[in-house]
């Protein structure tokens, strides 16, 4: 063989070890479609995301609270209230539930009513589900309670999983509706 | 693969190589003097330079598209030993030296003398493009430019199917403007025929691997798919273009000012008609990124191989028909390009007047 035959082989070998490296190497952790969005808060996302299920995978367990902004995922003011807590606007909000590998979780969310400008905290019942499949239903006390569900491991997938809640109850109020504390994930097979 | 019919292709030596990387070294460290040199993450501009942060910090993870398809840069950025920022900026400096020497390279690959290609050299570090790059050091556009400008030269050497196949794979893994250069290569291998089933399979064959990383890459990958990840050109805001002169100097100054007209007055030069012919498919698709993402004026800078050899044209017929005037308006015309690079009537008057003395002289030659 001759000089360049031999760069030829080289290089297709080359591709080909390119090519089987990346099929092997990329990670298939999923992501959701995102649009722009503001640079140094993107990157926060995705670095919080991957701490957050590493965490969840090393420890069986993690919480956040709403100050962690890339949890909110949709729906919600964009400013805290003072006492830290998150308020949904839209009638469906969702939030980001990063896993590495799929497995039970036991999900717990802190929730409370808004009241209307004019008027006083009621009652307030939601749908709740995970990557648009619905799981069940809860009424929110009016002085707010503990959300707790149960995920099957074939509703997850590897990356960031979306948890939604819908208002089902009807208002004509367009503000806030509903106001998160904090959110809990763990393992289920670990809960003990 | 045909020969490039610019026959006049010279071969370069070492010590002509060795001169050409240190003229870009010195380019590239006079426009860096005067700037703030390796920035912190938090400071740099833009999502672009973010996201490719956050690539680096987990580099086989997906983010968001199109920057993850770009993932060159990341991962070399997460390989080298330094910092974050610093390998950021090693990685500009590195693609930026070696566009520039690449350039050179192409120019004389092209035919022009040593002299020639290292004025080519001067134009694209003087560019403002570069200076873009050294302030925002956290893009992937330097190497991927640089890789792209390997690929080119390969073409027009006529490399074999594999070192070009695997050169182009490597530079759409920096950015996927490596397939503007795919017009080139098919028309260069159909030589003076557009339709070549020939010359069509042997550019699918070098092809093939950067069409499978990118395929890869937006279909194995943990991402979502978007059916085209940019934005159009009625989203986003954008400053507009009709009746805005400011608009237009940025986009002259983007393509080289006043090279780029002098670029497009040689592209109906008989000499050159090849080269448009190979290399116009190429300049529109560069041109065409200002209908599609936001920023986009920098990625004009793309446009050099198409532009510059160009516009160098006039720069060899100044030299050969009016030799004891070249060095004077050469200099008032690189003067024009580094100081008044929005303005076209002072570059343009000069090089008019060339023309009319270089008419004056033939009509005086063929009468005497």
């Amino acid at each position: 063989m001759n000089r360049r035959k031999v760069v030829d082989v080289i290089s297709w070998g080359a591709c080909l070890a390119i090519l089987l490296a990346m099929l092997v190497g990329l990670d298939r952790y999923q992501r959701p479609s995102l649009d722009g969005g503001y640079g140094p808060e993107r990157r926060r996302y995705f670095s919080s995301t991957l701490e957050r299920a590493r965490e969840l995978q090393e420890t069986g367990r993690y919480r956040v609270q709403p100050e962690e902004r890339w949890l909110l995922r949709g729906g919600w003011d964009e400013k805290l209230t003072d006492g830290r807590e998150a308020l949904a606007v839209e009638r469906r909000a969702r939030l980001v539930v990063p896993v590495l590998v799929p497995d039970a979780l036991a999900i717990r969310f802190q929730l409370t009513p808004v009241p209307p400008e004019s008027g006083d905290a009621s009652t307030i019942e939601l749908e709740y589900g995970i990557n648009g499949v619905e799981i069940g239903r809860f009424v929110v006390p009016a002085d707010g309670g503990v959300l707790n569900f149960r995920i099957e491991p074939a509703l997850l997938h590897r990356g960031d999983n979306i948890v939604y809640l819908y208002r089902v109850t009807r208002r004509s109020d367009p503000g806030p509706w509903l106001s998160l504390g904090w959110m809990n994930v763990r393992v289920a097979s670990s809960e003990s | 693969m045909t020969s490039s019919p610019e026959s006049r292709s010279h071969h370069t030596t070492l010590g002509q190589l060795l001169v050409a990387f240190l003229v870009a070294l010195a380019g590239l460290t006079v426009t860096l003097l005067p700037l703030p040199g390796v920035v912190s993450v938090d400071e740099a501009p833009g999502l672009d330079a973010h996201i490719y942060v956050a690539m680096a910090e987990a580099p086989t993870v997906f983010t968001m598209p199109p920057y993850a398809y770009r993932p060159g840069v990341p991962w070399l950025a997460h390989l080298l030993p330094f910092s974050l920022e610093i390998n950021f900026f090693l990685l500009t400096c590195i693609g930026l030296l070696a566009t520039l020497t690449l350039a050179y390279v192409l120019f004389r690959q092209l035919g022009y003398s040593h002299g020639l290609a290292l004025l080519g050299l001067s134009f694209v570090a003087a560019s403002p493009e570069v200076t873009v790059f050294l302030t925002n050091h956290f893009l992937v556009d330097p190497l991927a430019l640089a890789l792209m400008t390997a690929v080119l030269i390969a073409i027009e050497r006529s490399e074999s199917a594999g070192p070009t196949a695997l050169l182009l794979l490597l530079a759409s893994l920096f950015k996927e403007t490596a397939f503007f250069v795919i017009p080139v290569l098919y028309l260069r291998l159909a030589g003076t025929r557009l339709v070549d089933s020939r010359a069509a399979w042997r550019v699918l064959l070098i092809s093939s691997p950067a069409v499978a990383a990118a395929l890869l890459l937006r279909f194995a990958w943990g991402g979502v798919f978007d059916a085209f990840p940019y934005l159009s050109p009625w989203e986003g805001h954008r400053q507009s273009w009709f009746g805005n002169m400011e608009a237009y100097q940025t986009i002259w100054s983007g393509l080289f000012g006043y090279l780029a007209l002098i670029a497009i007055a040689n592209a109906f030069a008989e000499r050159w008609r090849n080269f448009v012919r190979c290399y116009l498919p190429f300049a529109a698709l560069v041109i065409a990124q200002l209908l599609v993402p936001q920023n986009s004026e920098r990625l004009l800078f793309f446009a050099f191989p198409a532009v510059i050899p160009l516009a160098l044209a006039e720069f060899q017929r100044i030299r050969d028909e009016l030799p004891e005037w070249f060095p004077l308006l050469t200099a008032l015309l690189v003067f024009c390009y580094v100081f008044l690079p929005a303005q076209l009537v002072p570059p343009m008057a000069l090089v008019i007047l060339a023309r009319i003395l270089i008419g004056r002289r033939r009509t005086v030659g063929e009468t005497g």
